[in-house]
């Protein structure tokens, strides 16, 4: 995946303290009245406001501050950390190389607001280093993304404060929200299927296709024709009944596969990358672990979501392009938020002989209904039960227990309504998920059948 | 994808302290805030020392006001605190001179200087060693001069030159420090 920074700059200047204000007031008039009522203890007790308002005004801060904000990569995976460098130095001073400009020292103080999908290192995401005579001074805050999805780090406020603490540049925003922006891809999981896609209508590709052609898995035994290449000829059957043989062979094709992705819903809480998944977790990384093995393998790969609104359609493709097209629509789903109620909108202009892997909890009335739609139309369907184990767990309350137990007789009613419809319904086991329900589409794919059309 | 840092990020936990539902609290903030409350009491002992007569509905009322203006975050009030602290002071200790007035200015210069360091940060941030190190270290050079002008005062009363003896404290630290800055200053 490309890495991209980028850098904002924002310019803040200096202004006093109360605490200076405190010294001097504390100073003038501790010293005034000291020498107005003769009181040399007084004196005393002014002596140190008046020295630090003096040394403050003395040792001011002339110049203002720049400070620039760096985010390091902004697309990662789940679990995968970044870095946002503050720089900081005089107006002046460029922020990349050092300079030795007129002492302005004090510290600065970077604060990086916590979020609730990704950490922040140090924990708080407050930083703080000595500012040194204008020399650029760097903070750095790792920022570690715990969930898919397009979060956006910060603010970032920066403070910094002269010696005395007597003049202050900041607190201020130094970066938009809009600047800090991170694309969180799902983190890759484990899918390396036995079986290929069954019925490959493609060009070219890793499948064996039903039709004979110029590929590798050996198909039979034909006399010559004008046109055999000459390494087709096979020379032991040629020989023993004396006509020209060549070994045919299957064409290798390559297969569409279009993914379903259902966001009607997110069950469960969201606990991130170091957590229990929830339902759409469970969903956008099965369906990113399959794009890239189909997409690595040489297939063609779609992704349709149905729920989601402001989701790209995202059509048939090959190549790492696409799959990084695929992973981005991935990023953006945010569930439930689709007004229309059917969802057959979402599903619309597959192409006939595509592989249809649909990947839902099947809790949303909505999408059982979409995933009959895709099997009366012929299209070779499977649905991918993305429902986490954890979920089925007993609850606290007896209402809450009792409709979940509720809701699980109608899935399950749901379930076996698609099964004997001939839609396979498979749980997400991660590797070889697909394997036996793949294998068993390809045999009843060479079988005849009734369609509706 | 990443950009070279760790993988995961450290598990070192962070110091911090919420009282109440206030802002969660560091290190650092919560010394100042200590300080705030410790120094002025500190500060009416060393009064009651210099032979200030301190009642306890006194020491009652300025520990109440630390308390409001330290949970206020209110600079002016810290600033009205040693106001009246410094009224207390002239009004109840005998003159002309005493040497606790010195603790009782250092007491003073920490919590100023506690508050000013700490003001406009974060609530969490840390205070670094090498600041730390560089504050201590003015501290020190205020607290010196602070002695010094505690000594001066002391001697010009001991002289028997009582009166002006203030002004001439001023005056000869004025002069010293015209002439401290007169030969530190680089005319090559």
């Amino acid at each position: 995946m490309a890495a991209r920074s980028s850098t904002t700059r924002t310019t803040l200047t200096w202004a006093p303290t109360a605490a200076h204000y405190r010294a001097v007031v504390l100073g003038v008039c501790g010293v005034g009245a000291a020498v107005l009522i003769r009181r040399p203890d007084l004196l005393v007790l002014a002596t140190p406001f008046a020295i630090v308002a003096t040394w403050s005004w003395l040792r001011r801060p002339r110049r203002p501050v720049t400070a620039a904000v760096r985010l390091g990569n902004r697309t990662l995976r789940e679990g995968e950390a970044t870095r946002v460098t503050v720089t900081v130095a005089a107006a002046d001073v460029p922020l990349a190389t050092g300079s030795a400009g007129p002492a302005s020292d004090g510290q600065v103080a970077v604060a990086v607001a916590p979020g609730l999908f990704y950490q922040l290192d140090p924990p708080l995401g407050v930083a703080s280093a000595p500012l040194r005579g204008g020399e650029p001074v760097e903070l750095p805050v790792t920022v570690r993304p715990t969930r898919w999805g397009v979060p956006t780090v910060g603010p970032v406020v920066l403070s910094v404060v002269d010696s005395w603490g007597a003049y202050r540049a900041g607190p201020g925003q130094v970066a938009a929200d809009t600047d800090l922006r991170l694309t969180i891809l799902p983190m890759p999981v484990t899918f390396d299927p036995t079986s290929s896609p069954p019925q490959p209508e493609g060009l070219v590709g890793p499948s064996r296709a039903a039709r004979p052609g110029n590929g590798t898995e050996f198909s039979s035994l034909r006399t010559f024709v004008p046109g055999d290449r000459l390494r087709r000829i096979h020379w032991p059957s040629s020989l023993r009944t004396g006509v020209l043989h060549v070994s045919s062979t299957y064409a290798d094709e390559d297969s569409a596969v279009v993914l379903v992705v259902d966001a009607f819903s997110d069950l469960g809480p969201r606990e991130g990358i170091d957590g229990r998944p929830t339902s759409l977790d469970l969903t956008v990384r099965a369906a990113s672990a399959m794009a890239e093995h189909h997409l690595g393998a040489g297939d063609r790969v779609g992704l349709r979501v149905a729920g989601a609104a402001d989701v790209p359609e995202v059509g048939i493709g090959s190549g790492r392009r696409h799959l990084r097209r695929v992973l981005e629509a991935l990023t953006v789903i945010r569930p439930a938020t689709e007004r229309r109620e059917d969802a057959t909108r979402s599903v619309a202009g597959i192409v006939p002989g595509s592989l249809v892997i649909v990947l839902s909890p099947l809790v949303d009335p909505a999408m059982v209904e979409l995933v009959s739609t895709l099997g009366s139309r012929g299209l070779t369907t499977v649905v991918v039960d993305t429902m986490p184990e954890h979920l089925w767990g007993e609850r606290d309350d007896v209402y809450g227990s009792l409709a979940w137990r509720l809701r699980r007789q109608t899935r399950r009613v749901d379930v076996e309504r698609l099964v004997s419809a001939g839609i396979p319904v498979v749980p997400w086991r991660g590797p070889g998920s697909l394997d036996q329900v793949l294998r068993d589409i390809s045999r009843r794919a060479r079988a005849p059948r009734l369609v509706r059309r | 994808m990443s950009d070279g840092s760790a993988g995961r990020t450290s598990s070192r936990a962070a110091r911090v302290v919420r009282v109440g539902h206030g802002d969660e609290l560091g290190m650092a903030q919560l010394v100042v805030g200590a300080l705030g409350i410790v120094a002025p009491l500190a500060f009416l002992g060393c009064a009651s020392a210099a032979g200030a007569s301190v009642s306890l509905w006194l020491v009652a009322l300025v520990l109440a006001a630390a308390i409001v203006v330290q949970i206020a975050t209110w600079a002016l009030g810290v600033t009205l605190l040693w106001a009246m602290l410094a009224l207390v002071w002239v009004t109840q200790v005998p003159g002309p001179f005493s040497w606790w007035s010195v603790p009782g200015a250092l007491l003073a210069m920490a919590h100023h200087v506690g508050l000013a360091q700490i003001a406009g940060r974060p609530s969490t941030a840390p205070v670094d060693r090498t600041t730390l190190r560089d504050t201590l270290r003015r501290c020190g050079v205020v607290a010196g001069a602070t002695v010094a002008v505690a000594a001066t005062s002391a001697l010009v009363l001991r002289l028997g030159l009582d009166g002006s003896a203030v002004l001439l404290v001023v005056a000869v630290l004025a002069v010293s420090a015209w002439v401290w800055a007169f030969l530190s200053t680089d005319r090559s």
